[in-house]
Parts: C-alpha cells; structure tokens; sequence
C-alpha cells in the first residue's frame, strides 16, 4: 500500500491518502481540508481517486470533502447515523468490505466518540480517525460510551496485528503493538 | 514513487537448494564456493561504478568490507553480515535490510529512507547524517552505537533498543518510537517533538536540549533521568514517570501531565506553566514551588 500523511488545519488534522501499489487507486481519509499539497501528491503520483473515507463526521474531518469529491467526482463513505450532510454518499457500518485495487479493507465499527465512527483496517493498518491516538483516546460524552469505545478497540481493533499501524485523525501515528501495550486508556483490560 | 529495476532472480545452482542466487554469482552465499573470491569480485564491480540497484545479498558476510559510494537502490540484503563495514555515499532507498548485523560499522551520508530495516542490529555502530525518514525500523536494535546528525522523520523504530546510545542533533520528528528503550543512552539537541513514545524507556538518561514538543511520552518511564533545557510544550506525558528525575531550565507548558508520577524528583527553573496535573503525584519532590 501507498500511504502519505498530510497536516491539515494548522497542523492540527491527519489526511491521509492511500493507495494500491499496483493499481493506482486511491482514497483519501479524512480531508479535515483540502490543500494543493494533497492534490499535488494525488497528481504527482497519478492516483486514481476512487473515495473519500470519512471516520466520522466531525467539521475538522470533512472540511475538504466536498472540494475534493468535486475534484474527483466520487463518492464518500461515512459510517451510518454520523448525520453527514453532503452530497453522494455512502453509508458503511461494522463488518463492510472496502475495495482498493487489489487490496480490501473492512470497517470495524467503533462508536463513542461519535455514535457512527468507524475505523479502517487495510493492509498493515488501522485508520482510527478520533477513537484511538497515539497514546490516548478520543473524548466520549460520557463514562458509558468511553467504556464502550476502549471495549471496541481493545478486542476489535488492538487485535488486528502487532506490527499494523495505527493512523489516527490527530496526533503522531503508533503501531497496535505499543498502544496494546502501553496506551494508559487500557489498563483495566490489561490486568 | 521510487522506480528501481529489479534483476531476475535464480535460484541456487547447487543441488537441492532452494534459495536466490546471489549478485554476481550462481549460488546462494552459503553453497558460494571461494568467498574471498567473491567479495573481490564484488568490489571490483562496485569500484568499476556498475549499479547494483535490486540485487540480491541476502545472508552474505561482508565483515570488514568497503561499500563506499555503491548503488543499492531497492537491494536486498535480508539477514546480511555487515561487520566492519564502511559504508560511506549510499543510497539505500528502497532497499530491505531486515535482520542485517551491523556490528563497529560507519555508516556515513547513507541514504535509507524509506527502507526496510526491521530487526536490524547496529551494536556500536557510528551513523553520521543517516537519511532514514519514513524507514521502518521496529525492534532494531542499536545498542551502544553513536547517532549523530541523522534524520528519522516518521520513522517507524517502535520497540527499537536504543539503550546506551550517544545521540546528538538528530531528529525523530513525528516518528513512531513507542516501546522504545532509551535506558542510560545520552540524547543533546534531538527533536523528537510529535513523536509517539508511548511506553518508552528513558531510565537514567541524560537528555540535553531535547525537544518533546507535542510529543506523546505517555506512560513513559523518565526514572532517574537528567534533562536539561528539555521542551515538553503540549506533550503528552499522562502516567509517565519521572520519580527521582533531575529536571533543570525544562519547559513543560499545557504539558498533560494528569497522573503522571514526580516522586521524589528534583525540579530547577522548570516552567508548567497551564499543565493539567490531575492526580499527578509530587510526593517528596523539590523545588517545584519556584
């Protein structure tokens, strides 16, 4: 897989945009913004756009979505009840299958921080958006949807591999490995 | 994207063998018949300028060695020996380097950006301005070896035992170096700031001039380190520990330092100025009320 991390929002948001070596095709996860950096490396590189993945639909995570879909004239995948209000969409939940080139992903439901979040694993990583960072995890409006978010990531998501990356929405990136390990939001599993 | 050309591969001519031939030569490097002959060969050829972009040095000994100024674009050189060796001018882009042993190497002005390089052992090796951004270096091993002017940018070293090093000027800006084991190695003037360093290991360090920036050292353990003139702006340092640590003229402002332990710690000039401290433990430190 090709993947290329750009910081949007001041710094402050992780797009991502990865691609099948073989084929070309290529999504774009989580334009929070869309900067001519991205779409530079997009033409640079001569990727195909074929969607743009959206983990949740929170504004620093979709802000560039509709420029780029324009752009590339594709459609979004969102998870469904996160309430996105654009244009040719689709909703994807748990257990989906997500084609790229020759590589396939699947979505791994993980509500809490919003109640339709969903994280990406496609070969060798994990696309958390907002439920899991480096180190942490994302807020919850309260203590019953935090439990079931660390739930979630601890048994579906911190399973998928030592060695997969994890590529959250914000923050430096990390490997299940560590945070399986090391991440202080899951002690309580660990003992 | 890196286009580099790739040989065709043979496999071993030797009877039964299963494995790549290697570069220059009709065998694997076990059933390789004259190796000193070989190596010669393998010089003479680098000397020559010839490329050797994607070839194939999987398992060869290239124990006292000189390398200088090869093309190893996208070469393999899985579970390779490369004991006392110099290697100076090369650019390992692409190249995999999983599980290669680099004991009392130089590696100087080498390129391995974007490399493969998992497992890899540098036991006291000496890397001066080392490109290995975006390299994938999780659980090598660089005991006891002098990192000096390299660049790691978004590096994977996740595991990566960097105990007893002496790291000076390099930067680990936004790599991944979760589970990382610093302990006793001595870092002036690294900016490790954004990185992820969940869990690592920085016991009895001595950290100059280190910059932890937006860094995310939750967990991590700082016991009994030195820092001096350390930046944690903005990091993330929840339920690290840094009981018994010396920390002068450090800036920790709108550092998260909820639960983080400071038992005991001697603290001199350090400004937390809008830290969260909740539920941090201070219990028998020093000087913090300056």
């Amino acid at each position: 897989m090709i993947l290329k991390r750009f910081s949007v929002k001041d710094d402050y948001t992780n797009c991502y945009v990865a691609a099948c070596g073989n084929t070309k095709q290529a999504m774009i996860i989580d334009p929070g913004e869309w900067t001519r950096e991205i779409a530079d490396y997009i033409s640079a590189n001569k990727l195909v756009v074929t969607c743009i993945f959206l983990t949740h639909a929170h504004p620093d995570h979709t802000g560039g979505a509709a420029e780029a879909q324009k752009l590339y004239n594709c459609k979004v995948l969102v998870g469904a009840g996160e309430g996105y209000a654009g244009e040719n969409f689709e909703e994807i939940e748990e257990d989906d299958l997500i084609e790229l080139g020759d590589m396939q992903g699947f979505i791994i439901g993980a509500p809490g921080h919003t109640p339709g979040g969903v994280t990406l694993f496609m070969a060798e990583a994990v696309f958390t958006g907002d439920a899991l960072f480096s180190g942490s995890v994302g807020g919850t409006e309260d203590r019953g949807k935090f439990l079931e978010q660390t739930q979630t990531l601890w048994s579906k998501v911190l399973t998928v591999g030592d060695q997969v990356s994890v590529n959250p929405g914000h923050g430096p990136c990390s490997t299940v490995g560590v945070e399986r390990l090391f991440n202080p939001f899951f002690d309580d599993f660990r003992t | 994207m890196l286009h580099i050309p790739k040989p065709e591969r043979q496999v071993c001519a030797a009877a039964g063998c299963k494995f790549d031939a290697i570069a220059l030569s009709d065998h694997c490097w076990q059933h390789t018949p004259d190796k000193e002959a070989y190596k010669n060969r393998l010089f003479e050829h680098i000397d020559a300028g010839k490329s050797l972009a994607g070839a194939n040095f999987a398992k060869v000994d290239f124990e006292n060695i000189i390398l200088d100024g090869a093309d190893l674009r996208g070469a393999d050189f899985a579970g390779a020996c490369l004991r006392r060796v110099s290697i100076k001018n090369i650019n390992f882009a692409g190249a995999s380097l999983m599980h290669t042993y680099w004991e009392k190497s130089l590696l100087e002005k080498v390129d391995m950006a974007g490399a493969k390089v998992e497992g890899a052992r540098f036991l006291r090796a000496d890397l001066v301005k080392v490109n290995a951004d975006g390299a994938r270096l999780s659980h090598a091993d660089f005991a006891g070896s002098g990192i000096e002017r390299c660049s790691f940018v978004e590096a994977f070293l996740d595991f990566a035992n960097l105990a007893e090093t002496r790291i000076e000027q390099t930067d680990f800006t936004s790599a991944v170096m979760g589970g990382c084991n610093f302990a006793s190695a001595e870092l002036e003037e690294c900016n490790l700031s954004r990185a992820s360093l969940a869990g690592a290991n920085f016991y009895t360090a001595n950290l100059q001039k280190v910059d932890f920036t937006l860094a995310r050292p939750a967990g991590a353990i700082f016991r009994e380190a030195t820092l001096d003139e350390c930046v944690f702006v903005k990091a993330i340092i929840r339920e690290a520990d840094f009981s018994n640590a010396h920390l002068v003229d450090c800036d920790m402002r709108e550092a998260v330092m909820e639960r983080a332990k400071f038992k005991a710690a001697l603290f001199e000039n350090v400004n937390t100025g809008n830290a969260a401290v909740e539920g941090a433990d201070f219990a028998e430190c020093r000087g913090l009320e300056k």
